[in-house]
């Protein structure tokens, strides 16, 4: 029998200025299920979400701050409550309830040419959450895994969010692809998953009913010191194991400290090649985000990887706009 | 000028059905939410906004519901996980001049996927207006869901290839809508102007493609989430050349042009921006049989899914494909791969079928507000050249 009885409230801002607000009760008892009004008022919310945006916009590049949004919320389940504060840069969460991540702190910016040459190739928790998703939904047989493809990476469909309107305390978590039994959770899930958007058909776009994805990777090695960190990925296009466009951004990390890639790059690339080029964890599973222009923004948990060597299939170029 | 004031209240009900295994699941989600400018509220609107009381249409039973489906899925005969969702609610918009206005709701979705003959799976998605069960209980739509499972279930990989292919009426919607549609529409955000597009060639000289809110086909309003009345069809293509955008009411100012009643939400608690309603491909004058003719070498294409547009780039999945040879049809099938073009593809089209189809899914994902009700009523399109990738 599913339970909730859930009040969600936020404020969120993607320019420091205009605040949009949202404000529920979920009450979900076996079948029924109330989406009602709230009595958090989402207004108290603002200054957590406007100083979060500030803090932030001076420490990234003035060509990415339409990418940075700001939210601050509160969760109230019974006699349990928490507010939350989370940032990020279109998917590549910079903090999290004040824990800040590995992201430069200064808008200084860096040229792709500059980059220091043999530099390692790091995908962060956002690019890596963002190609296993993709390859999920672009898988078309029946059988997951197919042979030879994210095989070395453990993902899990999980209750448990790092988005706090989402997360679970109960129930289990599943391997990805068995989700056909679980279809009450997923009902229940998509009352708390970006739930201002309650009235969509559930998983109306892709094969593989799931919640949140749980993304690890058994090695574990060093981060390197000097590094291109691909912090966040959008595909092009539509779902698929075969070849793909993407459009990434970056930082270098390097023992003088980290610094913003100047421009967003172009990527050509077969998913499955390049999570499996990517041996080695070094990071442990982190908050990350998926801005997808259909779905809206999906969160889970994944590491950052290192990348041996690209396929050699990759093609990467600089976006001059 | 007061802040734009709306609110709905309304039912959503899934019933799914899963395979292998597991029981059938009913949920039912009452709903009521408000909003005032940008400030977005769940619960039922302030007494004070004096708001009318109209009759809600009655909700689908859910044991209906559940019958329907459970029939659909001993029909198609291939092992399904499938979803059924039905929104009936009513929109409240506050219009400045003429108060406020009723926007009924009244859509369902069926969505999920069926597990073919060779081990893949064939993508599900069907909706727009009323409560859709007509459809699982027979029709022209789910025989030709039938057959292309079947097809598909035997059919080989394709193979990638550059040539002359006729897209049947269901594939030439689904690109209509991405490459004419989507082209249309105006920005969602007001201050990207989009005007640029005006006069850009997007289809052959002979086709016009209008959008009309009113034909009572997958979409059906009388008035838009800005609460614009519409007033009829919008011609957007005019010899194959863009000449109108789709507008909701911020859109149309920022560009000095008049609304088109195309202000669209998901659901009221996320802002309206500009989206298609129907968009209507008028027929030409051949027979189905006389296309594939004139392709001589090449390809039909019986179905797509998962079509995407980004720019000036289209795509879809092809799940049906059948090899056309001398100008017949072979009968020798293949799934899998993509459709990969530009917004331009249609200039490529030499001729067109006399009769016209809605497109059965009318399924639309855009700026994170997916629309149960974005028609496209396309008759089948012989193009002279159709890029395929693997």
């Amino acid at each position: 029998m599913n339970g909730i009885d859930r009040s969600i409230a936020f404020a969120r801002t993607r320019d420091g200025c205009r605040i949009s607000h949202f404000a529920h009760h979920v009450v979900v008892d076996g079948t029924v299920a109330d989406v009602c009004a709230c009595t958090i008022d989402p207004q108290e919310c603002d200054g957590g979400a406007l100083a979060a945006w500030a803090r932030w916009c001076d420490r990234v590049p003035i060509d990415r701050i339409p990418g940075l949004m700001a939210e601050c919320g509160a969760v109230c389940e019974g006699q349990w409550s928490r507010t939350y504060t989370v940032v990020h840069l279109n998917g590549a969460i910079l903090e999290i309830d004040g824990e800040s991540f590995d992201y430069p702190l200064a808008a200084y910016e860096l040229e792709w040419s500059l980059r220091p040459q043999g530099a390692a190739v790091v995908l962060g928790p956002s690019a890596v959450l963002a190609l296993v998703d993709f390859a999920i939904d672009g898988v078309l047989a029946s059988r997951w895994p197919p042979a030879g493809v994210l095989e070395r990476l453990s993902i899990v469909d999980t209750p448990h969010s790092p988005y706090p309107p989402q997360h679970r305390a109960n129930g289990a978590p599943r391997p990805v692809g068995t989700g056909n039994s679980g279809v009450i959770d997923d009902a229940t899930f998509l009352l708390l998953q970006r739930s201002e958007r309650w009235q969509r058909p559930l998983n109306a776009l892709y094969n593989i009913n799931r919640r949140n994805l749980s993304v690890s990777h058994s090695t574990v090695a060093e981060h390197p010191s000097v590094a291109v960190v691909i912090d966040a990925l959008v595909a092009e296009g539509e779902p698929t194991i075969a070849s793909s466009n993407w459009i990434g951004t970056w930082h270098l990390q390097s023992p003088d400290g980290r610094c913003w890639g100047r421009r967003p790059f172009a990527i050509n690339l077969h998913v499955s090649e390049l999570l499996e080029a990517a041996d080695w964890a070094v990071s442990p599973p982190r908050a990350a985000c998926i801005c997808d222009p259909i779905e809206g923004e999906i969160f889970g948990l994944a590491p950052s990887l290192l990348v041996k060597a690209l396929p050699s299939a990759t093609t990467l170029d600089e976006v001059r706009s | 000028m007061a802040m734009p004031r709306a609110c709905e209240q309304g039912i959503l009900l899934t019933v799914g059905m899963a395979w292998p295994g597991g029981p059938p699941v009913v949920q039912e989600t009452r709903f009521a939410a408000h909003c005032e400018g940008a400030e977005r509220r769940s619960g039922p609107p302030p007494v004070e906004w004096g708001v009318p009381d109209a009759d809600t249409p009655p909700a689908t039973p859910p044991e209906l519901a559940l019958l329907r489906l459970k029939e659909f899925v001993t029909a198609v005969g291939q092992p399904a996980s499938l979803r059924y969702s039905r929104v009936i609610a009513q929109r409240w918009i506050l219009e400045p001049f003429a108060g406020w206005r009723c926007r009924p709701i009244n859509v369902f979705a069926l969505t999920g996927r069926l597990q073919l003959a060779n081990g893949r799976f064939m993508p599900v998605g069907w909706s727009g207006t009323g409560d859709g069960l007509a459809r699982l209980q027979g029709g022209a739509a789910r025989q030709h869901l039938v057959r292309v499972a079947r097809n598909a279930g035997e059919a080989n990989a394709t193979a990638p290839g550059d040539g002359p292919a006729v897209l049947a009426a269901q594939p030439a919607a689904l690109i209509a809508h991405e490459a004419i549609g989507h082209f249309a529409e105006a920005s969602a955000d007001s201050g990207v102007d989009l005007r640029h597009r005006l006069g850009c060639r997007l289809a052959a000289d002979d086709i016009d493609v209008l959008d009309d809110p009113t034909c009572k086909a997958a979409a059906c309003y009388e008035v838009d989430d800005d609460g614009i009345m519409a007033m009829g069809a919008t011609r957007i293509l005019k010899d194959g050349v863009l000449v109108r955008q789709l507008h909701g009411r911020a859109s149309a100012l920022a560009a000095g042009d008049i609304p088109t009643a195309n202000a669209r939400s998901s659901q009221i608690t996320l802002p309206p921006i500009p989206r298609m309603s129907n968009l209507i491909v008028l027929p030409g004058t051949s027979s189905f049989g006389e296309l594939v003719d004139s392709v001589g070498d090449g390809v039909i294409i019986h179905h797509l899914s998962h079509g995407f547009s980004r720019g000036l780039h289209v795509e879809a999945r092809i799940v049906l494909g059948e090899i056309v040879a001398t100008g017949r049809a072979t009968g020798r099938f293949f799934t899998g791969g993509r459709v990969e073009e530009r917004v331009d593809v249609l200039t490529g089209c030499m001729a067109r079928s006399r009769e016209s189809e809605l497109n059965p899914n009318a399924l639309c994902g855009k700026h994170g507000q997916i629309l149960y009700d974005v028609g496209t009523v396309a008759p089948a399109l012989q193009l002279s050249r159709l890029r395929i990738v693997g």
